[in-house]
């Protein structure tokens, strides 16, 4: 006997992720979940990102790993409130999950806040695959990672509005093939917007950071 | 690696469901379909069903995966369109304005149960 049911497994996910974002609405809070290889800089691109908009943002940060609060300590010498979720001390959940995020944001001061960055645990994979109620997602890609990645991980480039396309100083030293690597991000998803950036010497940097102060200001 | 908590809450859901029906016990297979645009893989997904099942009411249970290809429609001239890998553009008309209509499932679509007797 056969018995349909028709279910989705994620559900309970999905109805949480829902939820977070109706409060993020709400409380008038736009979310960027930022998803990126570990190393790619989304740490450096977030400092750069508060230091350039000191004076037209109120930023909150939610920062996956699976151990370590060494970049929530980064953040938090901008002054602003960071929260740090760890997954396991030895190896835990490669991604962010709606349940955590729901109970990262009770800690964040939502009513001060216009923005909450979420940096995803570092991997191009499980991240692009779980909502957690952000507006858009954005994928910081470091160039030494090569112009294969958006081809390799295409979901991550999918789901994302926004790709980062940082360390573009290493330009000299790299093989890389940039305009190759925007062919592929456009075969992945055509309608990104393309930023190319360094987080380290700061080039690129204001034009990203008009990007995320147009999305604040659309709601 | 992220396909255990996914079949964890599988299992979970799984055992409510043949609760609910009144089948825990006789459930033969499981019918998963599951998107091409999803990173889980299915050999993964059959490997930690049969460790999460193994001493349980599911225990005698197969998971069955159907992949589900990736659909979308074409903004730009109305076409349907399967999409069998990048780029994500249209074959009819070239445009990249593309809704994806299917290919992110994960469903339980079905279970083959077995008669109380057998």
């Amino acid at each position: 006997m056969e018995i349909k049911i028709v279910k989705k497994v994620l559900e309970a996910h999905e109805k949480l992720a829902e939820e977070i974002a109706r409060l993020l609405a709400r409380k008038g809070v736009y979310a960027i979940n930022i998803i990126g290889s570990p190393g790619s800089g989304k740490t450096l691109l977030l400092e750069r990102t508060f230091e350039a908009a000191a004076a037209d943002l109120k930023p909150g940060v939610i920062e996956g790993d699976i151990a370590t609060t060494a970049d929530a300590e980064r953040l938090q010498r901008f002054g602003v409130p960071v929260v740090q979720i760890n997954t396991g001390p030895f190896g835990g959940d490669c991604h962010l999950a709606p349940n955590l995020i729901r109970a990262a944001l009770e800690e964040l001061p939502l009513d001060d806040l216009d923005a909450v960055f979420v940096e995803n645990v570092g991997n191009l994979v499980c991240p692009a695959e779980f909502n957690v109620g952000e507006n858009e997602k954005v994928v910081v890609l470091s160039l030494a990672e090569g112009e294969d990645k958006p081809l390799k991980y295409p979901l991550a480039f999918r789901e994302a509005k926004a790709v980062v396309i940082n360390k573009v100083d290493l330009l000299p030293h790299l093989d890389v093939d940039v305009a190759a690597l925007r062919e592929n991000v456009a075969a992945a998803n055509a309608g990104l917007s393309v930023f190319e950036v360094s987080a380290k010497t700061g080039e690129g940097v204001g034009a990203w950071v008009d990007y995320v102060k147009g999305r604040l200001a659309r709601g | 690696m992220h396909e255990l908590p996914v079949v964890h809450s599988l299992v979970r859901q799984l055992q409510a469901e043949a609760e609910r029906l009144g089948v825990a016990g006789r459930v033969a297979v499981v019918h998963l379909k599951l998107g091409a645009l999803t990173t889980f893989v299915p050999e993964a997904m059959t490997f930690y069903f049969d460790a999460l099942t193994k001493g349980t009411e599911l225990e005698a249970a197969r998971l069955e995966v159907e992949e589900v290809p990736v659909v979308g429609r074409c903004h730009g001239c109305g076409e349907a369109l399967t999409i069998e890998g990048l780029p994500f553009i249209c074959a009819a008309c070239g445009s990249a304005e593309l809704e994806i209509t299917s290919g992110r499932e994960l469903l339980i679509d079905s279970l083959e149960v077995r008669d109380e007797t057998g």
